[in-house]
């Protein structure tokens, strides 16, 4: 199921929350990222329908959310916020979303048992969500989002307060819904797990669309930074000679200490190709060989003034 | 000189020993309540001194060389004005204690700041004495200053020390009832608002366990030993005893202060098992 | 050694959070790992004196944890997890006060306080009420409390949290300038394993109230002679079918990633000479390192395991 959404725009009065935003979502994993006061929340309320737009539109599957409780049956929203019905248990609280979502009573349980088992739940289900550790409640939203089987899924912070073993399983869960051809949405400030589960993001700042698509392409994109490469290797002098014989590197950098010299290049493609090349004719041991710059982290860095 | 990079530096300073964190809680805390309300309240505490001073004036001038005063006995300026006084403030009072303590724990514990307090050398003691300062500073603006004030303003006034002599036990009464009004309302009041689920929680509790006692009392007025229950009519038996007047109600007076000796040790305890670092969640 | 506790054991009733751990934090940045409800938390609780100790021992810079508890308290500082502030105050009053509840006078609190807010990156807001506060500042006057008496020991639990990526990245670089600079030790507690990697000399894992593993970081993550992450871009089929032939072995990896084993004796110019027959870019080239990730699920799935 694809999320599109069109010429969007929130605002509260005179604050703005979102800006004219364009970009379609398509099944799979997609990171969505932004600094704080960025305008995450409201996007993500204006994607589940709790929001109206001020402008524009959000649809899925061809249809309009804004008010449109039969497209929601299909999306699972795992909320960032942390306050809850603290005094039903965690089975409870499962099994009567399911039973909101309109299925039998048979049915809720059936799924509620399945959602609390994947979510690593099902020793504290019956004790009180109020006694719940952060991490627990994390996964207990976590099972009442994915217990309905959605289309489509909007994770908040879905790691936040778990543990690394809870991190590590979810991410794979996440991975998994990905491919199982879901449309997951999943926002976080920590690039190295997003990195992980996708290629593919969408930044924000102020309201307004920053970046959509793969990392890479992104990061190719942003010609105001080349390419970083560090290279360790035995002979550092030799090789930063013979690099520097080609006019697409534009910068050298040198570590004395560890042995390593980084350069920037505005052609990586043409840079990569002729290394081997180079060191094999000079004789030149490469012990490592890596892009700094090549992340989640670095593109984020680069984009967010 | 080097240059001096914005980093972390450490500090050479010397910390106190043994320090006193009571005293820092307690003039914190003071500082945090000077607000528009207090400060309203307060005036009105003002402006009743002023008031109380002019009738102490025109009294031991006026009346009392016209030779009216020698009738109007009641008009004399005797330890009944002052226990008078303070029973008059009996009302501001409540509400600068409920100003100053609905929240002063309630508040702590809403924002966790208990956790930070006990990470510091700070322990059960200090944290209570410092809170308990402050109430006590707030409260004895509105009972103890202006009375002592007004006494002092009395002996000033007069013509020779007559009145000192008969009536130098005064001040002590003044302070020692003030104190205890403080003492067991401050005490109720500290150990509901560390219990209590918030601020206003915790006023609409000390109000109740203000108001509806003496209520009881008046309803069974039938039964004085009712009237023990009743925080305001413990505390105006014993302060009978405090300025030698008769007593308004018909319970002995060594009940009314093991009541309140009661209430106070109690509040202690519960005080003593809400006022903890963390809570802790099973 | 900063912290040395022995059979150290903290219950909740006949919940038994800390189970009879021995272990020694040596001097320089330690992290604490461990699932939740392992007793990470508690365990600082109870090196705190905020919870209390069921039996065993622990000293803190050589003072007994349970006899000499406010002296303790002046020379360390604790950045909570929780949202703990002092309401009413403003920050600079906050961090003042938690300078002097620990010794400072008013003056010398007063003048770090500043300096100390200065370091945390928070400027103008300083002089706001810390309630308006969002929660990136939360988490830098939370440090800047724990950092105004110049303590020895430093306990932070879960310092990034609820930070967007620049205010992670500006926590963990004032981690490890405070480590180096400040000369004291840390503790750090975090579910979030890069960051402690990044500010970490030593891990010490903790699972069901017991001490699972502790060792230096570089130790955990040790490396595996002779076996390579590479990624190229271009015939890769071509390029592993050359590497095959040349004697490595390759594996794939997640993420265009190919793990090669090469033959003994051998260096890393097999690579590049594979990599310069097929024409493929040759895009990384790093020894394979066992990431703590790695080591965590591995030593807790194994426990786990161990317990059914």
């Amino acid at each position: 199921m694809k999320i599109d959404v069109l010429n969007l725009s929130k605002w509260y009065g005179q604050v703005i929350g979102v800006n004219n935003l364009n970009f379609i979502i398509e099944p799979g994993v997609t990171g969505f990222l932004g600094p704080n006061g960025a305008g995450k929340t409201t996007l993500l309320r204006l994607l589940t329908g709790q929001l109206k737009p001020s402008k524009g539109q959000v649809a899925i599957d061809g249809e309009i959310v804004w008010n449109n409780h039969e497209i929601l049956r299909k999306v699972g929203y795992c909320p960032e916020m942390d306050a809850f019905w603290s005094y039903l248990t965690g089975w409870e609280f499962v099994c009567s979303t399911m039973r909101m979502h309109g299925f039998t009573n048979a049915e809720a349980e059936e799924r509620s048992q399945k959602a609390i088992g994947t979510m690593d739940m099902a020793e504290a289900q019956h004790k009180r969500i109020g006694g719940y550790s952060k991490g627990m409640r994390q996964r207990i939203k976590m099972a009442q989002a994915i217990a309905h089987d959605p289309d489509i899924l909007f994770l908040d912070e879905p790691l936040n307060g778990m543990d690394p073993l809870g991190r590590h399983t979810t991410m794979q869960l996440i991975k998994q819904l990905g491919q199982d051809g879901k449309t997951v949405v999943v926002s976080s400030h920590v690039l190295h797990e997003v990195e992980q589960m996708t290629d593919t993001i969408l930044l924000i700042n102020h309201g307004r669309l920053l970046a959509e698509g793969n990392i890479y392409e992104i990061r190719r994109l942003i010609d105001t930074h080349p390419l970083q490469v560090t290279i360790r290797c035995d002979n550092v002098n030799v090789l930063t000679a013979k690099l520097l014989e080609f006019d697409d590197v534009m910068s050298v950098q040198f570590d004395r200490e560890r042995n390593q010299l980084t350069v920037e290049t505005n052609r990586p493609d043409d840079f990569h190709l002729r290394l081997p090349k180079i060191a094999l004719d000079n004789g030149i041991q490469i012990h490592s060989l890596w892009s700094p710059d090549e992340n989640l982290e670095a593109v984020f860095d680069y984009l967010v003034r | 000189m080097p240059i001096y990079e914005e980093t972390y530096r450490s500090w050479h300073g010397q910390l106190v020993a043994v320090p006193r964190t009571w005293w820092v809680i307690a003039k914190t805390g003071v500082r945090l309540l000077w607000k528009k309300w207090m400060i309203i309240l307060l005036m009105a505490a003002f402006g009743s001194l002023i008031g109380h001073g002019i009738y102490i004036y025109f009294v031991t001038r006026g009346l009392e060389q016209t030779g009216v005063g020698q009738i109007m006995s009641e008009f004399r300026i005797n330890p009944g004005f002052f226990e008078g006084f303070i029973q008059r403030h009996w009302l501001m009072l409540i509400i600068v204690l409920l100003l100053a303590g609905a929240g002063i724990i309630a508040n702590d514990r809403k924002f966790k700041a208990l956790t930070i307090y006990f990470s510091k050398p700070v322990s059960f003691w200090d944290y209570t004495l410092g809170k308990f300062c402050v109430l006590g500073f707030y409260g004895c603006l509105v009972t103890l200053v202006p009375a002592l004030l007004l006494f002092l303003f009395r002996v000033l006034l007069a013509t020779d020390a007559s009145y000192l002599k008969q009536y130098y036990w005064i001040p002590f009464s003044i302070t020692g009832y003030s104190l205890l009004i403080i003492l067991t309302l401050g005490s109720v009041l500290l150990a509901i608002s560390a219990s209590a689920r918030g601020t206003r929680s915790a006023a609409i509790l000390f109000f109740g366990l203000l108001y509806f006692p003496d209520l009881l009392r008046q309803i069974l007025s039938r039964i004085p030993e009712v009237g023990l229950i009743a925080l305001n009519a413990d505390l105006q038996q014993v302060s009978s005893l405090l300025f030698e007047l008769e007593r308004p109600f018909r319970f002995s007076v060594v009940w009314a202060f093991v009541a309140l000796l009661l209430v106070v040790i109690l509040s202690f305890f519960l005080l003593r098992a809400k006022v903890k670092p963390t809570e802790v969640v099973r | 050694m900063s912290v040395a506790i022995q059979d150290f054991t903290i219950k909740y009733g006949d919940l038994t959070a800390v189970d009879e751990i021995t272990a020694t934090f040596p001097s320089g940045s330690t992290g604490l790992l461990g699932p939740n409800g392992a007793g990470k938390s508690s365990l600082i609780k109870g090196l705190l004196g905020l919870v209390d100790i069921f039996s065993g021992s622990a000293s803190i810079l050589g003072r007994d944890v349970k006899l000499e508890r406010k002296a303790i308290r002046q020379i360390i500082g604790y950045m909570p997890e929780d949202d703990c502030l002092i309401p009413g105050l403003t920050g600079i009053g906050m961090v003042q006060y938690a300078g002097e509840l620990c010794g400072m006078t008013r003056e010398d609190a007063i003048q770090r306080a500043h300096e100390v807010l200065f370091l945390v990156g928070l400027g103008e807001a300083r002089y706001r009420k810390v309630e308006t506060y969002s929660s990136g500042m939360k988490q830098r006057i939370k440090l800047a409390q724990a950092l105004v008496h110049d303590p020895k020991l430093l306990f932070l639990d879960e310092p990034t949290s609820g930070m967007d990526p620049k205010g992670r990245q500006e926590m963990l670089d004032l981690i490890e300038n405070i480590s180096k600079m400040g000369k004291m030790s840390i503790v750090l507690a975090s579910h979030i394993l890069v960051d402690v990697e990044r500010t970490c000399d030593r891990v010490v894992i903790i699972h069901r109230g017991k001490m699972l593993e502790e060792g230096s970081v570089e130790d955990l993550r040790k490396s595996y002679s002779g076996v390579y992450t590479v990624r190229v871009e271009g015939d890769e089929a071509g390029f592993v079918k050359i590497l095959e032939k040349k004697g490595c072995s390759v594996t794939h990896s997640e993420k265009q990633l190919l793990d090669i084993t090469l033959p003994k004796g051998k260096e890393t110019e097999v690579v590049l000479q594979a990599a310069d027959k097929a024409g493929v870019q040759l895009r990384k080239l790093v020894t394979s390192v066992q990431t703590l990730e790695d080591v965590f699920v591995k030593l807790i799935g194994e426990d786990q395991r161990a317990h059914l």
